[in-house]
């Protein structure tokens, strides 16, 4: 009987929670495993396509949870191949005026201006050996780990560079970027944090582990000049956590900041950003617009030259910055 | 050693400043000044990547010390001039203009440089030149 593999199958969920090192029901395991070795075993076309469906489709399954870090930055919009996604950013314009009775007062609009732009593609080209996948050498949970990781990173890393590139340029300057030396300075972080207090009535602030260690420094109270008190329980929390939980009545969160590949010292996301995020705001007015545009797709073949089997992983996506009368992020630069 | 450097931020972003004298650090307000010493400089271009990328400038024979010491080419490069400098070049010829502009230069110098241009009074092949190096700024209002 020829074997069918399906989105809602329930070996995509399997291999979804095999890649993520989940504990699962061992029968399940089992009887997985025997469907991915009877289908390789048999590597005829169809049994190959279905391999690669079952990559495919767990990647996108993983992809949805993976890039959490966009879920919290950017304003994401997920459409059907072929179509755009319309983002609608709001524009400053009513405005109260005070003046003598009966004048005409200035007409100001209520303005609103939709944004829309095209995607890109990440891809991913995965092999095997054939004769290893045959005999079960080659397993698909790895396989399909090691290509949503990368896939991941990588449009991570272009997500991050497109905010980077719109950063103190435009509106995008005091109080929503600043920079400091080689460190944090109060004087200049403070005022970041405080617009977002005073404008949301709350803000976080993530980056990665080595920069929120940073604001423990920064509590505390200054007697005298060059000198500085620490409430205890404070010095034992930075201890205990590595960084407070939190600074100035926000939020301190770490950056999840992984490397791109084992033993090696690059990492996913540059660390000299912390990004001030105030609560509360709806994510349509965050300032990272986010679009991926259908489902990750898959493609396989067989080399006759060298006896690889390989798949072709494809997912649609691109990131733009647009905002209207300011942005809804604050980014504080350690340069 | 005395302070007796002036330490420009030239930005629309405040730029705080950690000096050996100083451990918790200044904020330059955008357009500000502080007052440093040679130690503070030689420290700052030690520690961080401000003096070297012209985030923080100091005065024109300062500047050209660094110059010696770091190598870069702080007379022709715009990252580290003054708003006069960058009118000047701005009001030389289109082609010159096109050529100083096709150098490297950090996003808040052209930043700085849109906001200058869109000041004066700029003939329509200059605007023309801008408008190619900066597509996302608007110096033809629609």
């Amino acid at each position: 009987m020829a074997i069918e593999i399906f989105k809602d199958s329930q070996i995509v969920s399997v291999a979804t929670a095999a890649a993520r090192h989940e504990r699962l029901d061992s029968n399940v395991v089992a009887e997985a495993d025997k469907l991915i070795k009877d289908l390789a075993s048999n590597p005829n076309p169809h049994n190959k396509y279905q391999i690669a469906q079952l990559v495919g489709f767990a990647v996108n399954e993983l992809q949805k949870r993976d890039t959490n870090w966009v879920d919290q930055i950017a304003d994401v919009k997920r459409v059907g191949f072929g179509d755009k996604a319309q983002f609608q950013i709001k524009l400053p314009g009513v405005r109260a005026f005070v003046q003598a009775k009966g004048a005409t007062t200035p007409r100001t609009k209520n303005a609103q201006k939709t944004v829309s732009f095209e995607t890109i593609a990440v891809s991913c080209r995965p092999f095997v050996n054939r004769v290893e996948l045959q005999n079960g050498l080659a397993k698909a949970a790895d396989l399909i780990n090691d290509a949503n990781y990368q896939m991941t990173c990588a449009m991570n890393r272009h997500f991050e560079s497109v905010l980077i590139g719109a950063l103190n340029t435009g509106k995008f300057i005091a109080p929503y970027y600043g920079a400091g030396t080689n460190a944090i300075v109060q004087g200049t972080f403070d005022p970041m944090v405080y617009h977002w207090i005073r404008t949301t009535g709350g803000a976080a602030i993530m980056g990665d582990v080595e920069n929120i260690a940073k604001l423990s420094a920064l509590t505390g109270f200054e007697s005298a000049t060059n000198t500085k008190q620490f409430a205890e329980d404070l010095i034992k929390e930075h201890n205990d956590n590595a960084a407070l939980a939190t600074y100035k009545s926000a939020k301190v969160v770490e950056m999840i900041n992984p490397f791109m590949e084992d033993g090696s010292d690059d990492l996913v996301f540059q660390k000299n950003y912390l990004y001030i995020l105030p609560a509360g705001i709806d994510p349509s007015m965050r300032p990272l617009k986010v679009v991926f545009e259908g489902d990750v797709f898959s493609e396989e073949a067989t080399n006759i030259d060298d006896l690889t089997w390989e798949i072709r992983l494809d997912q649609y996506f691109n990131a733009a910055v647009a905002y209207g009368d300011r942005p809804y992020m604050g980014v504080y630069e350690i340069k | 050693m005395e302070n007796n450097i002036r330490l420009y931020n030239r930005n629309k972003f405040n730029v705080g400043v950690v000096t050996p004298g100083k451990p918790y650090g200044q904020n330059i307000v955008p357009g500000g000044f502080i007052l440093v010493s040679q130690d503070d400089i030689d420290y700052l271009t030690a520690t961080s990547n401000a003096l070297q990328s012209g985030m923080l400038q100091l005065d024109k024979e300062k500047q050209k010390e660094l110059a010696e010491q770091t190598g870069i080419d702080t007379e022709n490069n715009a990252n580290f001039m003054s708003d006069e400098d960058i009118k000047k070049r701005l009001s030389g010829n289109a082609n010159q203009l096109k050529k100083w502009l096709s150098g490297e230069i950090e996003l808040y110098t052209l930043d700085r440089i849109a906001e200058i241009a869109m000041t004066m009074n700029l003939s329509a092949n200059k605007i023309q030149v801008l408008q190619d190096r900066m597509p996302n700024y608007e110096f033809i209002k629609k």
